[in-house]
Protein backbone atom coordinates (compact mmCIF):
# COMPACT_ATOMS: atom_id res chain seq x y z
CA UNK A 1 0.00 0.00 0.00
CA UNK A 2 2.89 2.53 0.61
CA UNK A 3 4.56 1.42 -2.41
CA UNK A 4 1.71 1.41 -4.15
CA UNK A 5 1.39 5.05 -2.46
CA UNK A 6 4.74 6.34 -3.01
CA UNK A 7 4.51 5.63 -6.49
CA UNK A 8 1.38 7.12 -7.50
CA UNK A 9 2.90 9.99 -5.80
CA UNK A 10 5.97 9.42 -8.48
CA UNK A 11 3.62 9.67 -11.45
CA UNK A 12 2.29 12.38 -10.30
CA UNK A 13 5.29 14.86 -10.06
CA UNK A 14 6.13 13.49 -12.87
CA UNK A 15 3.39 14.79 -14.75
CA UNK A 16 3.88 17.95 -12.82
CA UNK A 17 7.69 18.71 -13.19
CA UNK A 18 9.50 16.41 -15.14
CA UNK A 19 11.82 13.33 -14.71
CA UNK A 20 14.10 14.98 -12.27
CA UNK A 21 11.94 14.43 -8.77
CA UNK A 22 10.81 11.36 -9.74
CA UNK A 23 14.32 10.16 -9.37
CA UNK A 24 14.80 11.08 -6.35
CA UNK A 25 11.63 9.34 -4.75
CA UNK A 26 12.63 6.27 -6.88
CA UNK A 27 15.94 6.55 -5.24
CA UNK A 28 14.73 6.51 -2.04
CA UNK A 29 12.91 3.62 -2.12
CA UNK A 30 16.14 1.73 -4.04
CA UNK A 31 18.21 3.00 -0.70
CA UNK A 32 15.38 1.72 1.81
CA UNK A 33 15.61 -1.63 -0.24
CA UNK A 34 19.64 -1.77 -0.24
CA UNK A 35 18.93 -1.47 3.69
CA UNK A 36 16.57 -4.08 3.81
CA UNK A 37 18.58 -6.02 1.78
CA UNK A 38 21.80 -5.63 3.27
CA UNK A 39 23.78 -4.94 0.28
CA UNK A 40 23.73 -3.44 -2.98
CA UNK A 41 23.58 -5.98 -5.07
CA UNK A 42 21.40 -4.57 -8.16
CA UNK A 43 20.40 -7.64 -10.08
CA UNK A 44 18.66 -9.13 -6.82
CA UNK A 45 16.99 -6.16 -6.02
CA UNK A 46 15.34 -5.33 -9.21
CA UNK A 47 14.36 -8.62 -9.54
CA UNK A 48 12.84 -7.85 -5.83
CA UNK A 49 11.35 -4.50 -7.22
CA UNK A 50 9.95 -6.26 -10.05
CA UNK A 51 8.51 -8.91 -7.91
CA UNK A 52 6.58 -6.90 -6.22
CA UNK A 53 5.51 -4.47 -9.07
CA UNK A 54 4.45 -7.39 -10.85
CA UNK A 55 2.78 -8.51 -8.27
CA UNK A 56 0.09 -7.58 -10.65
CA UNK A 57 -3.91 -7.92 -9.44
CA UNK A 58 -2.88 -7.38 -5.89
CA UNK A 59 -1.56 -3.68 -6.88
CA UNK A 60 -4.04 -3.52 -9.23
CA UNK A 61 -7.14 -4.44 -6.79
CA UNK A 62 -5.94 -1.84 -4.35
CA UNK A 63 -5.61 0.61 -6.72
CA UNK A 64 -8.92 -0.10 -8.21
CA UNK A 65 -10.73 0.26 -4.45
CA UNK A 66 -8.76 3.30 -3.36
CA UNK A 67 -9.18 5.25 -6.48
CA UNK A 68 -11.44 4.08 -8.64
CA UNK A 69 -12.91 6.81 -11.02
CA UNK A 70 -10.17 9.49 -9.67
CA UNK A 71 -8.61 11.72 -12.06
CA UNK A 72 -5.32 10.57 -11.19
CA UNK A 73 -4.51 8.17 -13.91
CA UNK A 74 -1.64 8.69 -15.94
CA UNK A 75 -2.58 9.27 -19.67
CA UNK A 76 0.59 7.78 -21.41
CA UNK A 77 0.39 4.51 -21.59
CA UNK A 78 3.11 2.63 -23.66
CA UNK A 79 1.68 -0.34 -22.91
CA UNK A 80 -1.56 -1.53 -24.75
CA UNK A 81 -4.68 -2.11 -22.73
CA UNK A 82 -2.57 -1.66 -19.19
CA UNK A 83 -4.85 -0.15 -17.17
CA UNK A 84 -3.66 3.31 -15.35
CA UNK A 85 -2.72 1.94 -12.24
CA UNK A 86 0.00 -0.18 -14.11
CA UNK A 87 1.10 2.55 -16.34
CA UNK A 88 2.26 4.29 -13.04
CA UNK A 89 4.56 0.82 -12.10
CA UNK A 90 5.67 1.71 -15.22
CA UNK A 91 6.72 4.70 -15.85
CA UNK A 92 7.87 4.73 -12.41
CA UNK A 93 10.15 1.71 -13.68
CA UNK A 94 11.59 3.94 -16.42
CA UNK A 95 13.15 6.35 -14.60
CA UNK A 96 14.76 3.84 -12.42
CA UNK A 97 16.69 2.44 -15.25
CA UNK A 98 18.12 5.60 -16.12
CA UNK A 99 19.65 6.35 -13.11
CA UNK A 100 20.94 2.44 -12.81
CA UNK A 101 24.81 2.05 -12.49
CA UNK A 102 25.72 1.18 -15.71
CA UNK A 103 25.94 -2.85 -16.36
CA UNK A 104 25.80 -5.27 -19.30
CA UNK A 105 23.06 -6.96 -19.51
CA UNK A 106 21.42 -3.28 -17.98
CA UNK A 107 19.38 -2.71 -21.53
CA UNK A 108 17.96 -6.00 -22.37
CA UNK A 109 16.98 -6.51 -18.27
CA UNK A 110 15.26 -3.58 -18.25
CA UNK A 111 13.08 -3.60 -21.77
CA UNK A 112 12.42 -7.32 -21.67
CA UNK A 113 10.48 -7.91 -18.60
CA UNK A 114 8.31 -4.34 -19.82
CA UNK A 115 7.56 -5.82 -22.90
CA UNK A 116 6.90 -9.48 -21.22
CA UNK A 117 4.86 -7.04 -18.88
CA UNK A 118 2.65 -5.30 -21.81
CA UNK A 119 2.06 -8.73 -23.71
CA UNK A 120 1.23 -10.87 -20.01
CA UNK A 121 -0.40 -8.19 -17.75
CA UNK A 122 -3.25 -7.02 -19.51
CA UNK A 123 -5.00 -10.46 -19.58
CA UNK A 124 -5.10 -11.29 -15.80
CA UNK A 125 -5.31 -7.17 -15.02
CA UNK A 126 -8.70 -7.93 -17.20
CA UNK A 127 -9.39 -11.10 -15.87
CA UNK A 128 -9.09 -9.56 -12.18
CA UNK A 129 -10.93 -6.33 -13.61
CA UNK A 130 -14.19 -8.45 -14.65
CA UNK A 131 -14.03 -10.50 -11.73
CA UNK A 132 -13.74 -7.73 -9.61
CA UNK A 133 -16.60 -6.10 -11.63
CA UNK A 134 -19.21 -9.31 -11.22
CA UNK A 135 -18.12 -9.53 -7.52
CA UNK A 136 -18.96 -6.16 -6.94
CA UNK A 137 -22.37 -6.32 -9.10
CA UNK A 138 -23.15 -9.47 -7.11
CA UNK A 139 -22.57 -8.43 -3.96
CA UNK A 140 -24.75 -5.29 -4.64
CA UNK A 141 -27.82 -7.20 -5.92
CA UNK A 142 -27.42 -9.78 -2.95
CA UNK A 143 -27.34 -6.77 -0.59
CA UNK A 144 -30.69 -5.28 -2.18
CA UNK A 145 -32.45 -8.36 -2.80
CA UNK A 146 -31.76 -9.43 1.02
CA UNK A 147 -32.76 -5.54 2.00
CA UNK A 148 -35.90 -6.30 0.08
CA UNK A 149 -36.44 -10.09 1.76
CA UNK A 150 -35.63 -8.95 4.87
CA UNK A 151 -38.25 -5.70 4.84
CA UNK A 152 -40.52 -7.85 3.38
CA UNK A 153 -40.72 -10.12 5.96
CA UNK A 154 -40.84 -7.68 8.85
CA UNK A 155 -43.92 -5.96 6.84
CA UNK A 156 -42.22 -2.80 5.89
CA UNK A 157 -41.67 -3.33 2.46
CA UNK A 158 -43.94 -3.01 -0.49
CA UNK A 159 -44.31 -5.96 -2.41
CA UNK A 160 -45.98 -6.86 -5.49
CA UNK A 161 -48.32 -9.22 -5.47
CA UNK A 162 -50.40 -10.94 -8.22
CA UNK A 163 -53.34 -12.34 -6.84
CA UNK A 164 -54.51 -14.32 -9.54
CA UNK A 165 -50.87 -16.79 -9.80
CA UNK A 166 -49.88 -16.52 -6.17
CA UNK A 167 -52.89 -18.42 -5.39
CA UNK A 168 -52.39 -20.86 -8.75
CA UNK A 169 -48.58 -21.40 -7.34
CA UNK A 170 -49.95 -22.08 -4.07
CA UNK A 171 -52.64 -24.50 -5.19
CA UNK A 172 -49.91 -26.56 -7.32
CA UNK A 173 -47.65 -26.57 -4.13
CA UNK A 174 -50.53 -27.85 -2.15
CA UNK A 175 -51.52 -30.39 -4.92
CA UNK A 176 -47.37 -31.46 -5.05
CA UNK A 177 -47.65 -32.54 -1.53
CA UNK A 178 -50.95 -34.43 -1.81
CA UNK A 179 -49.30 -36.19 -4.65
CA UNK A 180 -46.20 -37.20 -2.90
CA UNK A 181 -48.48 -38.44 -0.07
CA UNK A 182 -50.94 -40.70 -2.80
CA UNK A 183 -47.13 -41.53 -4.03
CA UNK A 184 -45.69 -42.25 -0.41
CA UNK A 185 -49.00 -44.87 0.26
CA UNK A 186 -49.20 -46.01 -3.27
CA UNK A 187 -45.61 -46.93 -2.84
CA UNK A 188 -46.23 -48.87 0.63
CA UNK A 189 -49.14 -50.83 -0.66
CA UNK A 190 -46.69 -51.59 -3.59
CA UNK A 191 -44.54 -53.31 -1.28
CA UNK A 192 -47.06 -55.11 1.23
CA UNK A 193 -48.67 -56.22 -1.92
CA UNK A 194 -45.33 -57.91 -2.89
CA UNK A 195 -44.69 -59.31 0.29
CA UNK A 196 -47.87 -60.85 0.49
CA UNK A 197 -47.61 -62.16 -3.36
CA UNK A 198 -44.25 -63.88 -2.42
CA UNK A 199 -45.69 -65.22 0.54
CA UNK A 200 -48.55 -66.67 -1.27
CA UNK A 201 -45.92 -68.28 -3.70
CA UNK A 202 -44.50 -69.43 -1.03
CA UNK A 203 -47.45 -71.11 0.66
CA UNK A 204 -48.78 -72.46 -2.86
CA UNK A 205 -45.19 -74.71 -2.98
CA UNK A 206 -45.00 -76.34 0.61
CA UNK A 207 -49.12 -77.12 -0.23
CA UNK A 208 -48.18 -78.88 -3.29
CA UNK A 209 -45.49 -80.59 -1.62
CA UNK A 210 -47.72 -82.01 1.28
CA UNK A 211 -50.16 -82.77 -1.01
CA UNK A 212 -47.16 -85.53 -2.48
CA UNK A 213 -46.21 -86.72 0.44
CA UNK A 214 -49.85 -86.90 2.54
CA UNK A 215 -52.41 -89.30 0.22
CA UNK A 216 -55.30 -88.86 2.79
CA UNK A 217 -55.49 -84.92 1.96
CA UNK A 218 -53.53 -84.76 -1.08
CA UNK A 219 -57.11 -83.13 -2.98
CA UNK A 220 -57.91 -80.45 -0.72
CA UNK A 221 -53.52 -79.55 -0.11
CA UNK A 222 -53.95 -79.50 -4.37
CA UNK A 223 -57.34 -77.10 -4.12
CA UNK A 224 -55.50 -74.97 -1.80
CA UNK A 225 -52.01 -74.95 -3.86
CA UNK A 226 -54.23 -74.15 -6.60
CA UNK A 227 -55.99 -71.17 -5.33
CA UNK A 228 -52.60 -70.03 -4.03
CA UNK A 229 -51.08 -69.96 -7.32
CA UNK A 230 -54.15 -68.57 -9.04
CA UNK A 231 -53.72 -65.70 -6.31
CA UNK A 232 -50.22 -65.33 -7.48
CA UNK A 233 -50.44 -65.19 -10.82
CA UNK A 234 -53.11 -62.66 -10.66
CA UNK A 235 -51.53 -61.04 -8.08
CA UNK A 236 -48.43 -60.07 -10.09
CA UNK A 237 -50.67 -58.43 -12.73
CA UNK A 238 -51.91 -56.25 -10.28
CA UNK A 239 -48.35 -55.80 -8.75
CA UNK A 240 -47.04 -54.79 -12.38
CA UNK A 241 -50.18 -52.12 -13.06
CA UNK A 242 -49.44 -50.90 -9.44
CA UNK A 243 -45.49 -50.09 -10.65
CA UNK A 244 -47.06 -48.96 -13.67
CA UNK A 245 -49.15 -46.28 -11.54
CA UNK A 246 -46.79 -45.52 -9.11
CA UNK A 247 -44.02 -44.67 -11.63
CA UNK A 248 -45.90 -42.18 -13.41
CA UNK A 249 -47.18 -40.54 -10.70
CA UNK A 250 -43.48 -40.13 -9.61
CA UNK A 251 -42.94 -38.73 -12.65
CA UNK A 252 -45.87 -36.43 -12.95
CA UNK A 253 -44.85 -35.71 -9.23
CA UNK A 254 -41.08 -35.21 -8.98
CA UNK A 255 -40.77 -34.09 -12.91
CA UNK A 256 -43.57 -32.47 -14.48
CA UNK A 257 -44.47 -30.69 -11.46
CA UNK A 258 -40.79 -30.16 -10.58
CA UNK A 259 -40.47 -28.13 -13.54
CA UNK A 260 -43.05 -26.01 -13.12
CA UNK A 261 -41.75 -25.13 -9.81
CA UNK A 262 -38.16 -24.94 -10.56
CA UNK A 263 -39.39 -21.67 -12.77
CA UNK A 264 -42.22 -20.62 -9.94
CA UNK A 265 -38.71 -20.20 -8.16
CA UNK A 266 -37.02 -18.36 -10.70
CA UNK A 267 -40.22 -16.17 -10.45
CA UNK A 268 -40.38 -15.79 -7.10
CA UNK A 269 -36.86 -14.34 -7.23
CA UNK A 270 -37.13 -12.26 -10.03
CA UNK A 271 -40.36 -11.06 -7.96
CA UNK A 272 -37.41 -9.88 -5.52
CA UNK A 273 -34.77 -8.74 -7.74
CA UNK A 274 -37.37 -6.39 -9.25
CA UNK A 275 -39.32 -5.35 -6.23
CA UNK A 276 -36.04 -4.27 -5.06
CA UNK A 277 -34.29 -2.45 -7.45
CA UNK A 278 -38.18 -0.53 -7.52
CA UNK A 279 -38.07 0.59 -4.22
CA UNK A 280 -34.89 1.87 -4.71
CA UNK A 281 -36.13 3.94 -7.81
CA UNK A 282 -38.64 4.89 -6.11
CA UNK A 283 -36.49 6.06 -2.95
CA UNK A 284 -33.92 7.88 -5.38
CA UNK A 285 -37.04 9.63 -7.34
CA UNK A 286 -38.30 10.50 -3.76
CA UNK A 287 -35.01 12.25 -2.69
CA UNK A 288 -34.20 15.71 -3.79
CA UNK A 289 -32.85 16.82 -6.96
CA UNK A 290 -29.59 17.59 -7.66
CA UNK A 291 -27.08 16.71 -10.01
CA UNK A 292 -25.28 13.83 -9.08
CA UNK A 293 -28.72 12.20 -8.18
CA UNK A 294 -30.39 12.64 -11.84
CA UNK A 295 -27.68 10.34 -13.22
CA UNK A 296 -28.04 8.00 -10.47
CA UNK A 297 -31.92 8.11 -11.23
CA UNK A 298 -31.13 7.42 -14.49
CA UNK A 299 -28.83 4.10 -13.96
CA UNK A 300 -31.78 2.59 -11.31
CA UNK A 301 -34.41 3.08 -14.16
CA UNK A 302 -32.48 1.38 -16.52
CA UNK A 303 -31.77 -1.39 -13.72
CA UNK A 304 -35.34 -1.21 -13.09
CA UNK A 305 -36.17 -1.76 -16.27
CA UNK A 306 -34.10 -4.59 -16.70
CA UNK A 307 -35.45 -6.67 -13.95
CA UNK A 308 -38.69 -5.36 -14.92
CA UNK A 309 -38.48 -7.27 -18.51
CA UNK A 310 -37.59 -10.38 -16.85
CA UNK A 311 -39.60 -10.78 -14.22
CA UNK A 312 -42.72 -9.94 -16.46
CA UNK A 313 -41.27 -12.58 -19.32
CA UNK A 314 -40.97 -15.20 -16.25
CA UNK A 315 -44.58 -14.16 -14.98
CA UNK A 316 -45.95 -15.08 -18.73
CA UNK A 317 -43.87 -18.24 -18.62
CA UNK A 318 -45.45 -19.45 -15.53
CA UNK A 319 -48.93 -18.55 -15.82
CA UNK A 320 -48.44 -20.79 -19.10
CA UNK A 321 -46.84 -23.37 -17.53
CA UNK A 322 -49.11 -23.63 -15.06
CA UNK A 323 -51.78 -23.93 -17.61
CA UNK A 324 -50.28 -26.57 -19.63
CA UNK A 325 -49.45 -28.42 -16.37
CA UNK A 326 -53.39 -28.64 -15.41
CA UNK A 327 -53.67 -29.93 -18.61
CA UNK A 328 -50.99 -32.40 -18.60
CA UNK A 329 -52.14 -33.69 -15.04
CA UNK A 330 -55.56 -34.22 -15.23
CA UNK A 331 -54.64 -36.54 -18.50
CA UNK A 332 -51.97 -38.68 -16.91
CA UNK A 333 -53.92 -39.06 -14.06
CA UNK A 334 -57.44 -39.72 -15.78
CA UNK A 335 -55.43 -42.63 -17.82
CA UNK A 336 -53.60 -43.30 -14.46
CA UNK A 337 -56.24 -43.76 -12.24
CA UNK A 338 -58.99 -45.61 -14.68
CA UNK A 339 -56.03 -48.26 -15.20
CA UNK A 340 -55.44 -48.73 -11.51
CA UNK A 341 -59.16 -49.04 -10.64
CA UNK A 342 -59.80 -51.48 -13.51
CA UNK A 343 -56.45 -53.18 -12.24
CA UNK A 344 -57.68 -53.35 -8.78
CA UNK A 345 -61.32 -54.10 -9.41
CA UNK A 346 -59.98 -57.22 -12.01
CA UNK A 347 -58.00 -58.34 -9.46
CA UNK A 348 -60.54 -58.54 -6.72
CA UNK A 349 -63.64 -59.98 -8.67
CA UNK A 350 -61.08 -62.17 -10.53
CA UNK A 351 -60.27 -63.66 -7.29
CA UNK A 352 -63.45 -63.97 -6.21
CA UNK A 353 -65.23 -65.78 -8.99
CA UNK A 354 -61.91 -67.90 -9.02
CA UNK A 355 -62.24 -68.33 -5.12
CA UNK A 356 -66.23 -68.88 -5.22
CA UNK A 357 -65.67 -71.41 -7.82
CA UNK A 358 -62.53 -73.55 -6.09
CA UNK A 359 -64.80 -73.11 -3.02
CA UNK A 360 -67.96 -74.64 -4.92
CA UNK A 361 -66.07 -77.40 -5.74
CA UNK A 362 -64.55 -78.21 -2.61
CA UNK A 363 -67.68 -77.94 -0.50
CA UNK A 364 -69.13 -80.35 -3.04
CA UNK A 365 -66.34 -82.24 -2.77
CA UNK A 366 -65.44 -82.41 0.66
CA UNK A 367 -68.87 -84.26 2.05
CA UNK A 368 -67.84 -87.31 0.11
CA UNK A 369 -64.59 -87.28 1.32
CA UNK A 370 -66.30 -87.41 4.77
CA UNK A 371 -68.56 -89.35 4.13
CA UNK A 372 -65.97 -91.90 2.65
CA UNK A 373 -64.48 -92.59 5.38
CA UNK A 374 -65.27 -92.05 8.82
CA UNK A 375 -62.89 -90.84 11.72
CA UNK A 376 -60.98 -94.03 13.61
CA UNK A 377 -62.70 -92.70 16.87
CA UNK A 378 -66.30 -93.95 15.58
CA UNK A 379 -65.20 -96.92 14.15
CA UNK B 1 -29.76 -50.93 26.67
CA UNK B 2 -30.03 -53.99 24.33
CA UNK B 3 -31.47 -51.28 21.58
CA UNK B 4 -28.42 -49.18 21.84
CA UNK B 5 -25.88 -52.23 21.56
CA UNK B 6 -27.96 -53.11 18.71
CA UNK B 7 -27.36 -49.66 16.98
CA UNK B 8 -24.03 -48.95 17.89
CA UNK B 9 -23.18 -52.79 15.97
CA UNK B 10 -25.28 -51.85 13.05
CA UNK B 11 -22.70 -48.68 13.04
CA UNK B 12 -19.72 -50.84 13.60
CA UNK B 13 -20.97 -52.82 10.55
CA UNK B 14 -21.76 -50.02 8.35
CA UNK B 15 -18.06 -48.76 9.38
CA UNK B 16 -16.52 -52.07 8.91
CA UNK B 17 -18.14 -52.81 5.99
CA UNK B 18 -17.12 -48.83 4.08
CA UNK B 19 -13.57 -49.52 5.56
CA UNK B 20 -13.23 -53.09 3.74
CA UNK B 21 -14.99 -51.60 0.54
CA UNK B 22 -11.75 -48.84 0.97
CA UNK B 23 -9.12 -51.32 1.02
CA UNK B 24 -10.58 -53.39 -1.43
CA UNK B 25 -10.43 -50.07 -3.74
CA UNK B 26 -14.43 -50.87 -4.35
CA UNK B 27 -15.63 -47.61 -4.06
CA UNK B 28 -19.95 -47.76 -4.78
CA UNK B 29 -21.22 -47.45 -8.05
CA UNK B 30 -21.86 -43.92 -9.04
CA UNK B 31 -25.47 -43.35 -9.46
CA UNK B 32 -26.50 -43.50 -13.12
CA UNK B 33 -26.33 -40.50 -14.70
CA UNK B 34 -30.02 -38.06 -15.32
CA UNK B 35 -30.12 -35.88 -18.40
CA UNK B 36 -33.36 -34.05 -18.74
CA UNK B 37 -33.97 -33.65 -22.85
CA UNK B 38 -36.11 -31.61 -25.00
CA UNK B 39 -38.50 -33.45 -27.85
CA UNK B 40 -39.64 -31.02 -30.44
CA UNK B 41 -40.99 -31.56 -33.49
CA UNK B 42 -43.88 -30.74 -35.82
CA UNK B 43 -47.61 -32.37 -35.15
CA UNK B 44 -47.87 -35.70 -36.13
CA UNK B 45 -44.11 -36.83 -36.65
CA UNK B 46 -44.87 -39.55 -33.85
CA UNK B 47 -42.63 -37.66 -30.97
CA UNK B 48 -44.97 -39.38 -28.13
CA UNK B 49 -45.54 -42.39 -30.24
CA UNK B 50 -41.89 -43.34 -29.72
CA UNK B 51 -41.77 -42.31 -26.30
CA UNK B 52 -44.11 -44.49 -25.32
CA UNK B 53 -42.58 -47.18 -26.98
CA UNK B 54 -39.36 -46.61 -25.59
CA UNK B 55 -40.91 -46.83 -22.38
CA UNK B 56 -42.75 -49.83 -23.02
CA UNK B 57 -45.66 -49.12 -22.61
CA UNK B 58 -48.74 -49.56 -25.27
CA UNK B 59 -48.62 -47.11 -28.36
CA UNK B 60 -52.25 -47.46 -29.03
CA UNK B 61 -54.48 -44.80 -29.03
CA UNK B 62 -52.15 -42.43 -28.49
CA UNK B 63 -53.48 -38.60 -29.42
CA UNK B 64 -52.00 -35.48 -30.47
CA UNK B 65 -50.20 -34.00 -27.05
CA UNK B 66 -51.42 -30.56 -26.16
CA UNK B 67 -48.67 -28.71 -24.28
CA UNK B 68 -46.70 -30.99 -22.99
CA UNK B 69 -45.70 -34.33 -21.35
CA UNK B 70 -42.45 -35.33 -19.44
CA UNK B 71 -41.74 -39.55 -19.55
CA UNK B 72 -38.68 -41.28 -18.00
CA UNK B 73 -37.00 -43.53 -20.06
CA UNK B 74 -34.05 -45.54 -17.87
CA UNK B 75 -31.55 -47.36 -20.26
CA UNK B 76 -28.89 -49.30 -19.21
CA UNK B 77 -26.13 -46.98 -18.96
CA UNK B 78 -28.24 -43.49 -18.12
CA UNK B 79 -31.73 -42.12 -17.13
CA UNK B 80 -33.29 -39.37 -19.63
CA UNK B 81 -36.05 -37.81 -18.71
CA UNK B 82 -37.62 -36.30 -22.13
CA UNK B 83 -39.66 -33.56 -22.02
CA UNK B 84 -41.62 -33.40 -25.24
CA UNK B 85 -43.81 -30.39 -26.35
CA UNK B 86 -46.99 -30.90 -28.70
CA UNK B 87 -46.33 -29.85 -31.88
CA UNK B 88 -49.38 -28.22 -33.02
CA UNK B 89 -49.35 -24.23 -33.93
CA UNK B 90 -50.99 -23.17 -31.08
CA UNK B 91 -48.61 -24.97 -29.24
CA UNK B 92 -45.51 -24.20 -30.72
CA UNK B 93 -45.27 -20.30 -29.61
CA UNK B 94 -44.60 -21.63 -25.98
CA UNK B 95 -41.79 -24.06 -26.67
CA UNK B 96 -39.13 -21.75 -25.46
CA UNK B 97 -41.03 -21.26 -22.26
CA UNK B 98 -39.54 -25.24 -21.48
CA UNK B 99 -36.14 -24.51 -23.04
CA UNK B 100 -34.78 -23.40 -19.62
CA UNK B 101 -32.70 -26.31 -18.28
CA UNK B 102 -32.24 -28.60 -21.39
CA UNK B 103 -29.26 -30.43 -21.63
CA UNK B 104 -29.99 -31.85 -24.84
CA UNK B 105 -32.65 -31.40 -28.16
CA UNK B 106 -34.36 -34.22 -30.25
CA UNK B 107 -35.85 -33.25 -33.33
CA UNK B 108 -38.89 -35.50 -34.57
CA UNK B 109 -39.58 -35.34 -38.45
CA UNK B 110 -41.88 -37.14 -40.64
CA UNK B 111 -39.72 -38.10 -43.42
CA UNK B 112 -42.26 -38.68 -45.72
CA UNK B 113 -44.08 -35.23 -45.18
CA UNK B 114 -44.31 -32.79 -47.66
CA UNK B 115 -42.29 -30.45 -48.81
CA UNK B 116 -43.71 -27.54 -47.23
CA UNK B 117 -43.94 -29.47 -43.98
CA UNK B 118 -40.23 -30.11 -43.80
CA UNK B 119 -39.79 -26.32 -44.95
CA UNK B 120 -41.89 -25.27 -41.62
CA UNK B 121 -39.44 -28.32 -39.80
CA UNK B 122 -36.15 -26.82 -40.68
CA UNK B 123 -37.55 -22.66 -39.89
CA UNK B 124 -39.12 -24.35 -36.28
CA UNK B 125 -35.79 -26.22 -35.40
CA UNK B 126 -33.37 -23.76 -36.44
CA UNK B 127 -35.86 -21.02 -34.71
CA UNK B 128 -35.32 -23.30 -31.38
CA UNK B 129 -31.79 -24.01 -31.76
CA UNK B 130 -31.13 -20.22 -32.09
CA UNK B 131 -32.05 -19.75 -28.65
CA UNK B 132 -29.34 -19.09 -26.03
CA UNK B 133 -30.67 -21.82 -23.92
CA UNK B 134 -30.31 -24.64 -26.35
CA UNK B 135 -27.01 -22.61 -27.56
CA UNK B 136 -24.37 -25.63 -27.88
CA UNK B 137 -26.28 -28.52 -26.46
CA UNK B 138 -26.64 -31.85 -28.37
CA UNK B 139 -28.85 -32.63 -30.93
CA UNK B 140 -30.50 -35.67 -32.65
CA UNK B 141 -32.62 -36.09 -35.62
CA UNK B 142 -35.25 -38.81 -35.89
CA UNK B 143 -36.94 -39.18 -39.31
CA UNK B 144 -39.68 -41.15 -38.57
CA UNK B 145 -42.07 -42.58 -40.78
CA UNK B 146 -39.51 -44.84 -42.70
CA UNK B 147 -41.88 -47.00 -43.35
CA UNK B 148 -44.05 -44.87 -45.37
CA UNK B 149 -44.05 -44.03 -49.08
CA UNK B 150 -41.57 -41.29 -50.26
CA UNK B 151 -39.57 -41.47 -46.96
CA UNK B 152 -36.51 -39.49 -47.35
CA UNK B 153 -33.24 -40.99 -46.65
CA UNK B 154 -30.42 -39.56 -43.91
CA UNK B 155 -28.45 -37.25 -46.51
CA UNK B 156 -31.90 -36.18 -48.20
CA UNK B 157 -33.06 -35.09 -44.71
CA UNK B 158 -29.62 -33.49 -43.65
CA UNK B 159 -29.73 -31.49 -46.66
CA UNK B 160 -33.86 -30.29 -46.10
CA UNK B 161 -33.36 -29.56 -42.79
CA UNK B 162 -29.53 -27.30 -43.43
CA UNK B 163 -28.47 -29.40 -40.63
CA UNK B 164 -24.46 -28.99 -42.00
CA UNK B 165 -25.42 -25.12 -41.37
CA UNK B 166 -24.85 -26.53 -37.65
CA UNK B 167 -21.96 -24.67 -35.75
CA UNK B 168 -18.80 -27.06 -34.77
CA UNK B 169 -19.66 -25.82 -31.40
CA UNK B 170 -22.74 -28.52 -31.51
CA UNK B 171 -22.51 -32.20 -31.86
CA UNK B 172 -25.24 -33.63 -34.04
CA UNK B 173 -26.31 -37.07 -35.11
CA UNK B 174 -29.41 -38.07 -37.27
CA UNK B 175 -31.29 -41.53 -37.48
CA UNK B 176 -34.03 -42.77 -39.18
CA UNK B 177 -36.49 -44.60 -37.84
CA UNK B 178 -40.63 -46.18 -38.05
CA UNK B 179 -42.81 -46.87 -35.11
CA UNK B 180 -42.46 -50.70 -36.43
CA UNK B 181 -39.18 -51.40 -35.40
CA UNK B 182 -38.18 -50.51 -31.99
CA UNK B 183 -34.49 -51.80 -32.77
CA UNK B 184 -33.67 -48.70 -34.67
CA UNK B 185 -35.47 -46.34 -32.04
CA UNK B 186 -33.28 -47.98 -29.42
CA UNK B 187 -29.85 -47.96 -31.47
CA UNK B 188 -30.87 -44.17 -32.04
CA UNK B 189 -31.07 -43.39 -28.49
CA UNK B 190 -28.31 -45.77 -27.77
CA UNK B 191 -26.00 -43.63 -29.70
CA UNK B 192 -27.55 -40.16 -28.52
CA UNK B 193 -26.78 -41.36 -24.53
CA UNK B 194 -23.58 -41.75 -25.77
CA UNK B 195 -23.41 -38.39 -26.90
CA UNK B 196 -24.44 -37.38 -23.59
CA UNK B 197 -21.91 -39.34 -21.25
CA UNK B 198 -19.21 -37.98 -23.31
CA UNK B 199 -20.84 -34.29 -23.29
CA UNK B 200 -20.84 -34.90 -19.66
CA UNK B 201 -17.49 -36.39 -19.07
CA UNK B 202 -15.94 -33.64 -20.90
CA UNK B 203 -17.71 -31.09 -18.90
CA UNK B 204 -16.74 -32.51 -16.05
CA UNK B 205 -12.80 -32.21 -17.48
CA UNK B 206 -13.38 -29.04 -18.14
CA UNK B 207 -14.24 -28.45 -14.44
CA UNK B 208 -11.13 -30.05 -13.33
CA UNK B 209 -9.05 -28.07 -15.54
CA UNK B 210 -10.50 -25.06 -15.36
CA UNK B 211 -9.85 -25.11 -11.18
CA UNK B 212 -6.23 -26.32 -12.16
CA UNK B 213 -6.27 -23.03 -14.04
CA UNK B 214 -7.56 -21.12 -10.76
CA UNK B 215 -4.66 -22.79 -8.75
CA UNK B 216 -1.43 -21.42 -11.66
CA UNK B 217 -3.14 -18.17 -11.74
CA UNK B 218 -3.21 -17.95 -7.81
CA UNK B 219 0.43 -19.04 -7.70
Amino acid sequence: MLLCLVIKDAGNSRRDKGLGETSHTVHAIMAGRDMVNGGGEVDTFEKDLKEILEDGPNLNDMHNTVQTGSPQKIMTSSYPGGSGSFDNTGSSQLPRSQTMPPATSHVSLSNNPTSSNGDFLPKTVQTAQSKIETIKSWSVNTFKCTKQYIAERLGKGSKTVDLELEAQIEVLRDMQRKYANILRLAKNLNSHFCNVVQTQRALGEAFSEQAQRSPELQEEFSYNCETQRALVKNGEVLLGAMNFFTSTINTLCNKTMEDTLLTVRQYEAARLEYDAYRNEMEALQLAPRESTSASKVDGSKRKFDEHKVKFEKLRADVSIKLKFLDENRVKVMHKQLLLFHNAVSAYFTGNDSALEATLKQFNIKLKPANTEKPSWIEQ
Amino acid sequence: MCQSMQLYFAVLRIGLYTLFRRICGKAPAAPKPTFSVLCLGLANSGKSTILTLLSGENADGIRPTVGFSIKALMFADCFVDVKELGGSDNVRMYWNKYFCGAQAVIFVIDSAGSKESMETANAELHKALADPELDGLPLLVLGNHQDKEGARSKEQITKELELGLQSTARKWIIHTCSMKNKEEIMAAFQDFNKLLLEMKEKEEREDKTEEQDGEFSKI
